[in-house]
């Protein structure tokens, strides 16, 4: 169960750290590192480099995602950077354009 | 996913670094450095640290504020609650135990108080961009005024209904009671006044509304 909700009209410019989930349905750009799950929204923006454990995309997506275990695409995201994590699941429907990597 | 309707939640282990601007309300348990914009509340919860220059509708503080505060509506700083910063908003609470150190500006202190009333909130689009710079508008002091006339000038509740709209370019032609109490309503203009101010094109014309 996710904690921290970042709601649909918010516009954050610059660093999210946090040891918790997260949920973005809003938008960020800059950058996000967690120790957990981010989970990003169909309604979500992001420009930003994600650093997290895991991350499960329905939104659209603008930048490198590193994660720790797990990335998964999910149907009608848009996703362009580079994956880089040890186990990656692209669901169909997604879009997505970069570099995958998963010799972590 | 969890509904939350219409309201952020930055969760206690987050930090936020940045410019957060919004429509909705934020609750902070974490901590959030830079600046934050909104056209609804923040709540600062007993665990958030917020170190940041913040303008809102509303805001209630039960945690730690370094920064001042900007807000169109209200300011409460609850019992738990520790301001570092200067605070403006045209009505404060401060709960006895709460501290606070800055300064604390309510704007004109001879307007009429404003009555303790929701304010409409401002209508959603979702997925609109709609940053709250747009949305808010930053209070300004008004104009000073000659001192007050020393008689009883409380006006009678039926005084303060909304003042009515005045167009600058003829307010020269209308003869201003001076010795009326400062807030009480214009006098009401004769027949022929308005026939004749009616029958003129004005080029500027500037309506005057009590403020909210």
């Amino acid at each position: 169960m996710a904690n921290t909700v970042i709601g649909n009209s918010i516009v954050i410019d610059g660093e999210i750290i946090g040891e918790e989930d997260l949920v973005i349905q809003g938008t960020v750009k800059g950058r996000v590192a967690l120790k957990e799950s981010l989970f990003i929204e169909p309604t979500a923006v992001v420009e930003a480099d994600v650093d997290t454990q895991n991350v499960e995309i329905s939104g659209q997506v603008t930048g490198n995602i590193v994660a720790s275990n797990m990335v998964e695409l999910k149907t009608q995201c848009r996703v362009v950077g580079d994956i880089k994590a040890p186990r990656i699941r692209i669901g169909d429907g997604a879009s997505f354009k970069g570099n995958v990597d998963m010799d972590v | 996913m969890a509904e939350l309707a219409q309201e952020t939640v930055v969760g206690e282990t987050i930090i936020i670094t940045g410019d957060v601007q919004g429509d909705e309300n934020l609750t902070v348990y974490g901590r959030i450095d830079g600046t934050i914009a909104l056209s609804k509340h923040l709540t600062v919860a007993e665990s958030g640290i917020v170190k940041a220059e913040v303008q809102v509708q509303a805001a209630i503080v039960s945690g730690i504020v370094v920064g001042n505060i900007t807000a169109t509506d209200y300011i409460e700083i609850t019992v738990t609650g520790r301001l570092v910063g200067d605070i403006k908003a045209p009505r404060i609470i401060i709960a006895r135990g709460a501290r606070v150190n800055g300064m604390v500006d309510m704007g004109d202190l001879e307007a009429p108080r404003p009555t303790v009333t929701k304010t409409a909130r401002p209508q959603l689009t979702p997925n609109a961009p709609s940053p709250a710079a747009a949305v808010f508008k930053p209070m300004s002091l008004p104009t000073p005024r000659p001192p007050p006339i020393p008689v009883s000038r409380m006006p009678t509740p039926v005084n303060t209904a909304p003042i009515m709209p005045i167009h600058t370019e003829i307010e020269d032609e209308i003869d201003i009671d001076d010795s009326l109490p400062i807030g009480s309503a214009m006098p009401a203009m004769s027949p022929e006044t308005v026939a004749r101010l009616s029958a003129k094109r004005l080029k500027k014309k500037v309506v005057v509304r009590k403020r909210p």
